[in-house]
């Protein structure tokens, strides 16, 4: 019951933490993968295909472009995600959103542990 | 990329060939899927170490599929229907073709040589009943065939 109920919680913010990254800097699915894994220490330590349909719904609605990158010194080129001007307004919004929620979530909490 | 190593070519498009997903979107995770490989290489592991901790080709993948959900063929319950229908084509076009009347088992009895031969042949014309068959059996075929790949469901803003 516990593990279900903290992967919805993981399901909920992972799309806000995807596009808090893209829109620090440009970034490929793999790159994206190993930071979420090391800055949250192991705990969203994503499977390979977990990414993937959270940056094509980003996509698909706008908020994040991809483009082939070539660089100088690899012979081959990578697949990177950056955020649209669009995505970068929807990600205030969405910090937003999220402060006023967990503010909530806590205040109903203390609330609770005071009664 | 990983294009010039065949262990991984054959890899990779084993996983794609088991993939549910539209055209385009198979392009999507493929393309990134290979990005990824290509940075773990340049990372240090080789691609036989790599492949050996994604596991097979299959569990690759039924992973992916599970993953992708949202994205996957649709498949319509009423594609039965028309398997169905194409069963019953097919066993009356069978039905027929091994039937005695068939013009395919046209025989003789009687006297075969000369005017006392006598031909079995069937009445009536049954071309028509056959090709509406033939045509209902290939509807029924690309019914199920098209009903099983419906594209995704339109996601809802």
């Amino acid at each position: 019951m516990e593990d279900k109920f903290f992967q919805q919680l993981k399901k909920g913010v992972l799309e806000l933490l995807v596009l808090e990254q893209i829109c620090t800097r440009p970034t490929y699915g793999y790159e994206l993968r190993s930071f979420l894994r090391e800055r949250s220490g192991g705990l969203f330590d994503l499977k390979e295909g977990t990414l993937y349909p959270i940056l094509y719904r980003l996509e698909d609605d706008r908020l994040i472009e991809s483009h082939w990158t070539h660089t100088e010194d690899r012979a081959a080129p990578k697949k990177f995600y950056s955020a649209t001007g669009a995505g970068r307004e929807e990600q205030l919004r969405r910090r937003e959103l999220w402060t006023q929620f967990q503010q909530t979530v806590s205040s109903f909490l203390k609330g609770a542990d005071q009664s | 990329m990983s294009s010039s190593h065949p262990p991984v070519k054959r890899y990779v498009n084993a996983i794609e060939r088991r993939l549910r997903l539209p055209f385009a979107t198979r392009v999507r995770v493929m393309t990134d899927f290979s990005t990824s490989l290509t940075a773990r290489h340049e990372q240090g592991e080789s691609y036989e170490q790599i492949m050996a901790s994604l596991g097979s080709p299959k569990e690759v993948a039924a992973e992916l599929n599970s993953q992708m959900q949202d994205f996957c063929y649709r498949k319509s319950p009423w594609r039965f229907l028309f398997l169905i229908l194409a069963l019953l084509c097919g066993v009356w076009l069978l039905g027929w073709a091994l039937s005695p009347l068939s013009p395919l088992n046209v025989s003789t009895i009687g006297g075969v040589d000369g005017p006392t031969a006598v031909y079995v042949t069937q009445t009536g014309s049954t071309w028509p009943r056959l090709l509406c068959a033939a045509l209902l059996l290939a509807a029924g075929l690309f019914g199920f065939f098209r009903l099983g790949h419906l594209p995704p469901r339109p996601k809802s803003k």
